[in-house]
């Protein structure tokens, strides 16, 4: 246990001091001593995790959570892809940015989801209520994940909400962004599933939706 | 006393007749003019004419010049894309690449038709406030507009990576937000409302902040002749309040999501917030006055102290009560000197 934490530890201030060539010297060295799986759920998750968890206490910048997301999905991309891809119950999940035009948000959770070994669609940015919906629909999406920066934007959630009911389509909205962390009861007055104030908290959210599931409640 | 005094009095640590209130309503104008928000901000004089407004509805300290954030880049060649309720976005970077900084070129203030009717706004109101009502200026800080220039994403790569680029870029911003806060100040501006959230530690790094956006900031406001209010647009700054007092700034605006106690402790910088806008929407009187008294209990004392949101904007969803409410408040708890902060614990 003592010997993992040290090796988070390690990796960790690789990626705060934003160290490209210390990161992958680590990572290298982690991938020759166990397989993927470990690597991903032992060290690069609880590790962005805690970044994350980090920059939500104001002990780190955003640009490092941005920049340490993305070195671990770039990396897992070109080096583990096979078998990390290869997360044997990943639901069908889209991200989008609704209304704004700002997209480091869906970045940054889009690598955390990808560097856990789940696969997700970006429907991009700028996107409207009902093409949201449209598209979720016609791909078949379970989780929907709406990031958005601009209070008119993560009122428009409230919209993308009510088509879904009408049309009877059952998915789970995860929505985050600034407006949700300045005030956490936005998420209600949407009528959201789960609101996600720092981007590395997306993997546990993820994950408890596909257990309630498969528990079927 | 009249709004200046009032103003001048706090910011010069006296306690005035009562707190100053600044309600930074910008979008709102365009309620009392019956325009769409795209429609009112075409002309420097409805701009004038909605502040004056609103001014006299509210019975607030200040008026303000702000049109929204990406007239800047609309100057160099931007666009900004305007929705019916809310602030407009900044549309496709005017930075495609890291090799564009290369030979960019940014205009003077005052060749910008757009920058111009901001100018026109602040004449109209300072011909008719004069020196009665403080009217605040805004820049956007060197260090955050590039956000709006290139793109959250391709920003943190030229800041960390492409080191030469960054100072150049920094160059160029400083001299045109120097010129454009000059030129409002010129205009009538009385102060500059200095937006850099970007050095807030909710986006930068205390380290990182001192390696690459400090000194942007001293020279830029030591160049600023009148005075600026640093501005967080409501990221946090705890952890770099001591630098943020070596810029040369002389207020700063803090964020909803930190102790206003703990900053007015720590801070040797006049306190300009820290309303939550969001939260705003839902208030009743009772929870107005409630966050008014909250708000002043927590940095009221001894001056030093503007009352205002904590993002330097009031969001359009926000009601005209809601802000009669919040400036009745003032009226009734803000009057110094403030004994009841030592009688009632609420
Ligand atoms: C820095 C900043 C700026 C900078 C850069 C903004 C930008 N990105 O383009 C500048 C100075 C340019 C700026 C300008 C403006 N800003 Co500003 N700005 C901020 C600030 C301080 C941080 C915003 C930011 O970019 N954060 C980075 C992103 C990535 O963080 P985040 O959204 O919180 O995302 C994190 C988590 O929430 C999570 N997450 C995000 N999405 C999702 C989705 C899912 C599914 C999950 C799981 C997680 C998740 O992941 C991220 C990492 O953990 C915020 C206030 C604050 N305290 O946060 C205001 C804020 C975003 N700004 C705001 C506004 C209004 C504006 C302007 C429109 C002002 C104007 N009138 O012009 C302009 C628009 C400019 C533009 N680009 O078009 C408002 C928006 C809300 C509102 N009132 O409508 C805010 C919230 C301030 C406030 N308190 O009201 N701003």
């Amino acid at each position: 246990m003592d010997q993992i934490f040290q090796k988070q530890q390690k990796l960790k201030e690789a990626l705060l001091s934003l160290n490209r060539l210390q990161a992958e010297s680590i990572s290298k060295r982690l991938t020759k001593e166990r397989d993927s799986l470990s690597l991903v759920e032992e060290i690069f998750i609880p590790v962005l995790e805690d970044i994350g968890q980090g920059w939500e206490e104001g002990k780190y910048g955003l640009s490092q959570v941005y920049w340490s997301a993305r070195f671990c999905e770039e990396w897992i991309a070109q080096n583990l892809l096979d078998e990390s891809g290869t997360v044997t119950d990943n639901p069908r999940m889209a991200i989008a940015v609704l209304e704004d035009f700002h997209s480091l948000g869906k970045t940054i959770v889009c690598s955390i989801i990808r560097s856990a070994g789940f696969t997700i669609e970006d429907f991009g940015i700028g996107i409207s209520a009902s093409a949201l919906v449209e598209k979720t629909m016609e791909e078949n999406i379970e989780i929907l994940l709406i990031s958005t920066l601009m209070l008119p934007s993560a009122l428009s959630i409230s919209e993308v909400y009510e088509q879904f009911q009408q049309k009877n389509y059952p998915v789970k909205l995860v929505v985050g962004g600034a407006p949700f962390r300045i005030d956490p009861d936005l998420v209600k007055e949407v009528r959201a599933d789960y609101i996600v104030k720092s981007a590395a908290d997306v993997i546990k959210v993820i994950r408890s939706i596909i257990q309630i599931k498969h528990s079927g409640t | 006393m009249n709004s200046m005094e009032r103003v001048l009095a706090t910011l010069s640590q006296n306690e005035p007749d009562r707190v100053p209130l600044f309600l930074l309503v910008s979008m709102h104008g365009a309620k009392e003019l019956g325009l769409s928000i795209q429609e009112y901000f075409q002309k420097g004089e409805q701009v004038a004419d909605g502040q004056l407004r609103m001014l006299k509805k509210f019975g607030h300290d200040c008026l303000y010049n702000f049109f929204y954030a990406s007239l800047e880049t609309e100057a160099m060649g931007g666009q900004s894309i305007f929705r019916k309720n809310g602030p407009p976005n900044s549309g496709a970077p005017i930075i495609r690449n890291f090799e564009d900084i290369e030979i960019l070129e940014l205009p003077r203030p005052e060749d910008s038709p757009r920058l111009l009717e901001v100018l026109k706004a602040t004449r109209l109101m300072k011909e008719a406030v004069g020196d009665t009502v403080p009217i605040i200026g805004v820049v956007m800080s060197p260090f955050s507009l590039p956000v709006m220039q290139m793109g959250f994403e391709r920003y943190f790569d030229l800041i960390f990576q492409y080191h030469v680029l960054f100072q150049r870029l920094m160059a160029l911003n400083e001299e045109f937000c120097v010129a454009w806060a000059n030129a409002q100040l010129e205009a009538g501006a009385s102060a500059i409302c200095y937006y850099d959230p970007v050095a807030s530690s909710t986006i930068t790094f205390r380290d990182d902040y001192i390696k690459n956006g400090f000194d942007v900031d001293k020279r830029t406001i030591s160049r600023i002749k009148g005075p600026t209010a640093i501005h967080m647009a409501s990221g946090r700054c705890l952890s770099i309040l001591d630098l943020l007092a070596q810029t040369g700034t002389t207020m700063v605006g803090v964020s909803a999501e930190e102790d206003l106690k703990e900053i007015k402790d720590q801070s040797k910088l006049n306190i300009l917030g820290n309303l939550n806008g969001i939260r705003m929407r839902n208030w009743n009187a009772d929870q107005a006055e409630a966050n008014v008294k909250a708000a002043i209990r927590a940095a009221g004392s001894g001056g030093g102290f503007i009352l205002a949101d904590n993002h330097g904007e009031i969001p359009w969803q926000i009601q005209e009560e809601t802000l009669l409410s919040i400036s009745k408040a003032v009226r009734q708890w803000g009057k110094y000197p403030l004994r009841w902060i030592h009688e009632t614990t609420e």
